[in-house]
């Protein structure tokens, strides 16, 4: 270990961790403008934080029994250009602010900063992953879909580092991401969407539909989507109107700066309506 | 206090001090290196572009720590290679420099995209500077320049 918070493994990480170390930092884009203070004064991050970008056993992306996982650290650019990234999340990395951030902001740090508006957690809702938390006292395995409990929020515990993404198999999926913004390179989503369906023997025998920045937390309905697995694209088609009148009852979207809840929620119904027609 | 190792400008150098310090502050303060500008302190202009380790980041977003055992290059020490002459008649030329604020930023951007893909297309040239801003050219003269200095300045990347 170098400077005592800059580890240069996983367990020295998580014994300082244990030992009250924190907040982690990551690639710090997040963070660092969050804890931002005007003057050149030092971003008001605690000198007990625990720096974990240069772990290098925390950054890689590997293929085990068809499903990808994805080493917490590993850069968004790395990500971007490396063979394994399922299609949906290379699609959202591309829609996330320009290139310099992209180089120091890592999925972890996009995890847990739990914004319902965040691009690649969007493709990795919408692919049903999860994430592995590791402390000292052991490890265990959160599906996103109970991770993140509010803007901000998660169930990550202060001892807790986020160690890796797990991504089941997407090979044959069909996916569409979609982010409605202003300037790509610092657009903050105001509405995004982020779709997979698989088809075998012409009927659909998956169906994923995720809704970002329409609610406290991205949106997923189990109970919509299981009402369309087994039928094919046509009889999905000609449900549509249904299927638009049931997500309408789940979509909250707040009204804030950025656009209004109306608005949000009409497009966020087109962008369903755009991906049920193109299966 | 945290002790930082690590290579500037490809000197050795020691950082002795807050691991949460921004290294544009470093680098401007401790250091003297003024070429690397501050715009918006938020990531969303690129002003503060420089490189660690070859790729391009902002640096008043990127804590000091973080730097550790890494190679960090300023415009400082970029001006010294044939690729920034290459660069900078290219800027020149263009027209593709008004008040110069953003200029340090985007040569570093352009470094960073010509030396993964020494010949872009028009589009990837956008692309590679999407997180760099100007108040002044509407953008169209920097991605000539770049354009012109890839082709004129072909076999340097
Ligand atoms: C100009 C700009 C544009 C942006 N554009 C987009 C965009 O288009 N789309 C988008 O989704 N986001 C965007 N962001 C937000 C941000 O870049 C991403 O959320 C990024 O993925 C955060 O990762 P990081 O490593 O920098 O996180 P950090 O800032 O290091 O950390 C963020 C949070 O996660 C925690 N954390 C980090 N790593 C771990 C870990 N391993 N274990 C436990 N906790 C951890 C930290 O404690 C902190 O609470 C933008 C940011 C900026 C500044
Ligand atoms: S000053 Fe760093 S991106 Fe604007
Ligand atoms: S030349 Fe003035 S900001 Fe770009």
């Amino acid at each position: 270990m170098v400077a005592d918070r800059i580890p240069d493994t996983k367990a020295e990480a998580l014994a300082l961790l244990a030992a009250g170390g924190g907040p982690v930092v990551s690639g710090g884009t997040d963070l660092m403008v969050k804890r931002r203070r005007w003057g050149g004064l030092t971003p008001m991050i605690p000198d007990k934080a625990v720096y974990v970008a240069n772990i290098a056993e925390l950054s890689y992306v590997k293929k085990t029994g068809g499903s990808v996982e994805i080493g917490a650290e590993t850069p968004l650019a790395v990500l971007l250009d490396h063979p394994f990234t399922p299609a949906l999340l290379r699609a959202a990395i591309r829609e996330t602010a320009g290139p310099g951030i992209r180089n120091t902001a890592t999925l972890a740090g996009n995890l847990v900063n739990a914004s319902p508006a965040a691009d690649p957690a969007l493709a990795l809702h919408c692919l049903s992953a999860s994430v592995r938390l590791e402390s000292a006292r052991g490890v265990r395995t959160v599906a996103l879909s109970d991770f993140a409990t509010g803007p901000g929020r998660t169930l990550l515990l202060p001892d807790e580092l986020l160690t890796a993404i797990l991504v089941p198999a997407d090979d044959a999926w069909k996916t569409m991401f979609v982010k409605v913004g202003g300037r790509k390179a610092d657009a903050i989503a105001k509405v995004s969407f982020a779709g997979a369906v698989k088809l075998d023997g012409g009927v659909l025998t998956a169906f994923a539909a995720a809704f970002g920045a329409v609610g406290p937390t991205i949106l997923r309905s189990f109970a919509i989507e299981a009402k369309v697995i087994g039928l094919s694209p046509a009889d999905v088609r000609e449900r549509l109107t249904d299927l638009s009148a049931a997500y309408a009852d789940v979509i909250r979207p707040i009204d804030d700066q950025r656009s209004d809840a109306h608005y949000r929620k009409t497009v966020a119904l087109n962008l369903l309506a755009d991906f049920i027609r193109s299966i | 206090m945290a002790r930082i190792e690590f290579t500037l400008n490809r000197e050795p150098v020691v950082y002795e001090g807050d691991a949460a310090r921004r290294l544009i502050d470093v680098i401007r303060d401790d250091f003297g290196l003024k070429g690397t500008k501050e715009g918006c302190g938020e990531g969303e202009c690129g002003a503060c572009s420089v490189l660690v380790d070859r790729a391009v980041v902002p640096s008043c977003l990127f804590p000091v720590a973080n730097v550790h055992g890494r190679h960090v290059v300023t415009i400082e020490d970029f001006r010294n290679t044939l690729r920034y002459r290459a660069l900078e008649r290219a800027f020149l030329e263009e027209g593709a420099v008004q008040c110069g604020f953003c200029t340090p930023g985007m040569i570093i951007a352009a470094e960073a995209l010509l030396s993964k893909d020494p010949h872009p297309a028009a589009e990837a040239v956008v692309e590679g500077l999407a997180g760099n801003l100007c108040r002044c050219t509407g953008y169209n003269m920097i991605v000539r320049a770049i354009l012109r200095a890839a082709k004129d300045g072909d076999g340097l990347w």
